[in-house]
């Protein structure tokens, strides 16, 4: 183990570590510009110098490169180090007063002062992008062209790269953001739209996918990650301390027998884009409940600033249109969405919190408020005057001076109203999450004409679907809040606790049973049974060989509708309670 | 729950054998909520109930026939409505099915009817049942059905 | 068509080969005694025996009856001679999982139409030449176009009476059954270990032969061919008392072509019409 002193604190370090390591756990800040993670150091910029005054000869150093060693004493902030950053940040601000990053820097070490002829660069030359393109990405499209004053970074001979892959790695690592792809590269750099924020910021191909995710893990898209694109790159599995990254991990298909499904597959929301009149897709300015959840979210895209989409403005009026496709039978959902009407009261007042004197509108057919405490909930948003609600659907939204118009009816006050607004945010109907119809036909549950799935019983069974050992939980039965999701989660997550924790499966009686002396194997039965009941069973002779394949019923599956029995020719399906003989005696004794 | 006396004594007035099978979840159920609801119908009509309407199978009807029923009746969901999804839906092949070959023997197709009572149809059920024992009695008798007693061979299961 | 034509040539080379390589354990053709009018079956068990195989116009039992026997599983894989009528029912044997397809070696007979004078059900074949055959033999027949109308002609017929007509009409038909199961045991498709009328308990079709027992076996056997019967005729030409079976099979199969569009027997990956249903099907009679 090294030992060494840095600012007077005693430290170790292990073998290959640099100082700016060592430094960095200490919790000692050294500024850098050049220095990344995943590419190795070779101290170009000269600001992360430190100072040695025991244990190697006495000088400034790059932190970045070198390593630790026994002995070292180390000054991290004297005033040797200080001038040498200094007199680096006035150079690098004459030549780059575009560079943010580095017009901060100098100010914070008073280096604004060199009465020298500003350029107008942002590039600091420290080669960083020519370096992860070489050294991690790997086809090597940019280069350093040209020399002393005429020296920039471009690509050989200064032409359209046909190596360059637009993985955008060199932007990204670029510390003054001086680079852009699009000079080099005739790939269209493609973002990656953030799925989680709805598109409204990008990500990365190695991700977290949502805040609070558990496990709160990264994962690799593959498709956009450079490592499985062309093999190189790599740098994720670099900087992960605890060598997390395993690139030959694949999709495993999971195999689990289970006595209980709960499908909780949720909703999405219908795309307004198909409304052409409220110009959402059109005009940027209009979006959707979602989208505003977003933006207003202290974990989202804009860290919780609300600002509008266009130009960046602060949105002094805001219209939320209700009933977007729901409750619309001709050419929509004719179903209520239920919780539109609460989360825009919600919406609101988070509208209020974030532009103190902006004015928000709310057009609505009803306000349905029904659910605990959620009337006093909009009460208060409208006595407040939080939101001015006007009963009426809006007919058009357009453009106008840089506002949104939009024009509707106000039905309690009387005729139209035109408002000017800066935001307008629509709340789509709440539909089935896509893929659910494949989904229930697979698990043989039903769905009704919008893909909701259905319940054994409305009233009674209400978590429970028509094929034992399925249940369902949130909005895939039917739009719910999260209260009533929670409900009824915790209902079908008994119900299956109370199905797999039992030793023996209690069920109804009135099940099929098969004759396996009669039956022919024709597997009719298995056809006509909407419960996967019917399972094919081999017959074995003494030696083990199939003599013939024969129907059994999955007790457990089987419902007793006795559908199978009315299949079989050879009558060899009855329903116990149900079977032949009951009904032909009930049969000749109520004829009589 | 009659809207008129049963007969008395089975002399002085005639009344059809009506062989209803119901299905457990909706038609049983609506006859239920008739007589709940105290919608009365007529007597003659004799209740079998089964789980399913899938569950009725064409012999049951033969079976009534022999036995001296005049008329048959089958009841089920509405489609889309069955308790076991699709049960009614086989029905209503086999069914209309084994009615078209009954009517191909012969057999007056006036005296086999299916039809779909839910559970909250108890008036439907009401009215249905008073409508066809108003064709029963108009049919009158199914003589020409061989009977057991009439054709003098009993072979009781 | 000759007994001593290229078709029986052929079809005992065939058979022949198949019985000498092992590859069948027997052959179930048609053979002749004599002049017989009517081929009987003949089962080849080797070689020599190929040479009493014979395929002219008398051939017109379906053989594919003996497919589901034991007797006949127990030889090892069948070849069997089939006409294009008898393999719509090897069809339909197979969709029910009966037989498998590699348990036997269908050999197709090209066929312009058999009995003397030829049977009714020959003038509306649409099947003179088997497909999906493992071998063919015989000369390629031209396919007349066939009119569908006479195909259910005899059905036509009695549907065209009134329903106290044809009550009296089949009830004096029932009235002659002498309940010799003839129509079942030469039905290919009646292949039950037990069939309906031999289940006691409860004993649903009545077993001596009065008419009410009539009734109900001559019900329950058409029913239970709705949707499979492949019109071969069989039952018809076997019955002693000449009772019009193809006719009742004709309706039903007219009932499921008209309403669901299905006709059996066409290939072994159809999905019988009791065995699926659609939310569109007809409500028509249902109160």
């Amino acid at each position: 183990m090294i030992k060494l002193t840095i600012n007077g604190n005693e430290a170790e370090a292990a073998e290959g570590q640099t100082i700016l390591d060592v430094a960095r756990e200490l919790s000692i800040e050294i500024p850098t510009l050049c220095h990344h993670k995943a590419i190795p150091p070779t101290g170009a910029c000269r600001i992360c110098v430190v100072e040695i005054t025991a244990g190697a000869r006495p000088g400034l150093v790059p932190a970045c490169a070198y390593p630790a060693q026994d002995g070292l004493e180390i000054q991290t902030d004297s005033e040797r180090v200080r001038e040498s950053r200094r007199m680096t940040l006035q150079l690098l601000e004459a030549r780059c007063p575009e560079a943010k990053v580095i017009q901060e820097m100098a100010a914070e070490y008073g280096a604004l002062d060199l009465p020298l002829e500003r350029k107008d660069e942002k590039c600091i030359m420290c080669g960083l992008c020519v370096r992860v393109c070489k050294e991690i990405i790997g086809p090597a499209a940019t280069c350093f062209a040209g020399r002393g004053p005429e020296r920039e970074i471009s690509t050989p001979y200064k032409l359209l790269s046909e190596v360059c892959i637009g993985c955008g790695a060199c932007a990204f690592v670029c510390p003054t953001e001086a680079i852009d792809p699009a000079e080099f590269c005739s790939i269209a750099l493609e973002k990656i739209p953030n799925e989680f924020n709805c598109g409204l910021d990008s990500r990365t191909p190695v991700y977290i996918p949502f805040p609070q995710a558990v496990p709160n893990k990264p994962v690799i898209d593959r498709e956009n990650c450079i490592h499985f694109r062309t093999g190189g790159c790599g740098a994720c599995k670099t900087v992960c301390p605890a060598d997390a990254i395993d690139y030959d991990m694949e999709d495993k298909v999971v195999e689990e027998e289970v006595g209980a499904i709960v499908v909780a597959t949720g909703y999405q929301l219908m795309d307004p884009a198909v409304y052409e009149e409220y110009g959402y897709g059109k005009y940027p300015d209009v979006v959707t409940s979602m989208e505003f959840e977003r933006m207003v979210s202290a974990s989202g895209p804009t860290g919780g600033g609300l600002h509008r989409p266009s130009n960046g403005e602060l949105p002094k009026t805001i219209v939320f249109l209700q009933c977007i496709g729901s409750r619309q039978e001709t050419d929509g959902k004719p179903y209520c969405s239920k919780i539109c009407c609460m989360y825009t009261a919600k919406h609101t007042i988070l509208y209020k919190h974030k532009v103190h004197d902006g004015q928000a509108f709310v057009f609505y057919m009803d306000v349905r408020s029904g659910g605990k405490n959620y009337e006093d909930f909009v009460r208060r948003v409208v006595k407040e005057k939080v939101a001015t609600y006007l009963r009426g659907r809006v007919s058009k939204v357009f453009p106008r001076g840089g506002k949104l118009m939009v024009r509707g009816a106000d039905t309690l006050g009387g005729g139209q109203v035109e408002i000017a607004a800066d935001m307008v945010v629509l709340a789509p109907a709440v539909v089935p999450s896509s893929g659910v119809q494949e989904l229930a036909q697979k698990l043989r549950i039903g769905y009704d004409q919008h893909d909701f799935l259905l319940e054994a019983h409305p009233k009674l069974r209400p978590v429970e679907t028509n094929t034992a050992g399925v249940f369902l939980a949130g909005a895939c039965h039917s739009p719910m809040d999260i209260p009533e999701s929670v409900a009824q989660a915790s209902a079908a997550a008994s119900k299956a606790l109370g199905l797999v924790t039992h030793e023996r499966l209690t069920r109804e009686p009135t099940i099929a049973v098969v004759d396996e002396l009669t039956c022919n194997g024709c597997f009719e039965c298995e056809n006509v049974c909407a419960y996967k009941a019917i399972e094919r069973k081999e017959i074995l002779d003494k030696d083990g060989v199939v003599t013939a394949v024969l129907a059994h019923v999955n007790e457990g599956l089987c419902q007793g509708c006795g559908a199978c029995g009315v299949t079989c020719r050879s009558k060899s399906l009855e329903v116990e309670g149900f079977r032949d003989l009951q009904l032909f005696s009930a049969i000749s004794a109520i004829s009589r | 729950m009659s809207e008129e006396k049963p007969k008395k004594d089975g002399q002085d007035k005639w009344e059809p054998r009506i062989i209803a099978f119901l299905c457990n979840w909706c038609s049983y159920a609506g006859a239920d909520l008739a007589g709940m609801s105290r919608f009365g119908y007529p007597a003659p009509i004799r209740v079998i109930k089964v789980p399913c309407s899938g569950r009725v199978d064409p012999l049951f009807v033969l079976r009534s026939f022999e036995q001296g029923a005049d008329m048959v009746l089958v009841s089920g969901c509405h489609p889309g409505d069955c308790h076991y999804t699709s049960g009614n839906y086989h029905a209503r092949r086999k069914l209309l099915a084994f009615r078209e070959l009954l009517t191909f023997l012969g057999i007056d197709p006036r005296r086999f009817k299916i039809s779909w009572v839910s559970a909250a149809e108890g008036g439907k059920w009401s009215s249905l049942v008073a409508e066809v024992t108003e064709e029963a009695r108009a049919l009158g008798p199914y003589k020409e059905f061989p009977r057991s007693v009439s054709e003098g061979v009993s072979d009781e299961g | 068509m000759k007994a001593d034509g290229p078709a029986t040539d052929a079809l005992r080379k065939e058979a022949a080969d198949l019985l000498s390589r092992g590859d069948v354990g027997v052959v179930i053709g048609y053979g002749r005694q004599d002049d017989a009018d009517l081929a009987a079956p003949v089962f080849a068990r080797n070689a020599e025996d190929a040479d009493r195989l014979v395929f002219d116009d008398h051939c017109l039992g379906n053989l594919a009856v003996y497919l589901p026997r034991s007797e006949i599983r127990a030889m090892g894989r069948a070849g069997v001679v089939v006409k294009g009528c008898d393999l719509m029912a090897v069809n339909v044997l197979l969709r029910e999982n009966v037989i498998k397809r590699e348990d036997v070696v269908l050999i197709g007979t090209h066929c312009a139409g058999v009995g003397e004078p030829q049977l009714e059900k020959c003038s509306t074949c649409d099947v003179h030449s088997p497909e999906g055959c493992d071998v063919v033999v015989g000369e390629p027949v031209d396919q007349p176009k066939v009119d569908e109308e006479q195909r259910y002609k005899a059905a036509a017929e009695i549907d065209a009476m009134s329903v106290e007509e044809r009550w009296d009409f089949w009830r004096s038909q029932f009235d002659k059954c002498i309940r010799c199961y003839a129509c079942r045991q030469v039905c290919p498709l009646c292949y039950c270990k037990r069939c309906i009328v031999e289940k006691n308990i409860p004993q649903w079709v009545a077993t001596s032969a009065h008419l009410r027992g009539s009734i109900a076996w001559n019900v329950v056997r058409a029913f239970h061919l709705t949707g499979r019967c492949v019109g071969c005729g069989e039952c018809e030409r076997v019955c002693p008392v000449g009772i019009p079976l193809g006719a009742i099979n004709q309706k039903m199969s007219r009932h499921v072509g008209d309403s669901y569009g299905f006709h059996s027997g066409l290939s072994a990956d159809q999905e019988a019409p009791f065995t699926v249903w659609s939310p569109d099907d007809s409500d028509e009679g249902i109160l």
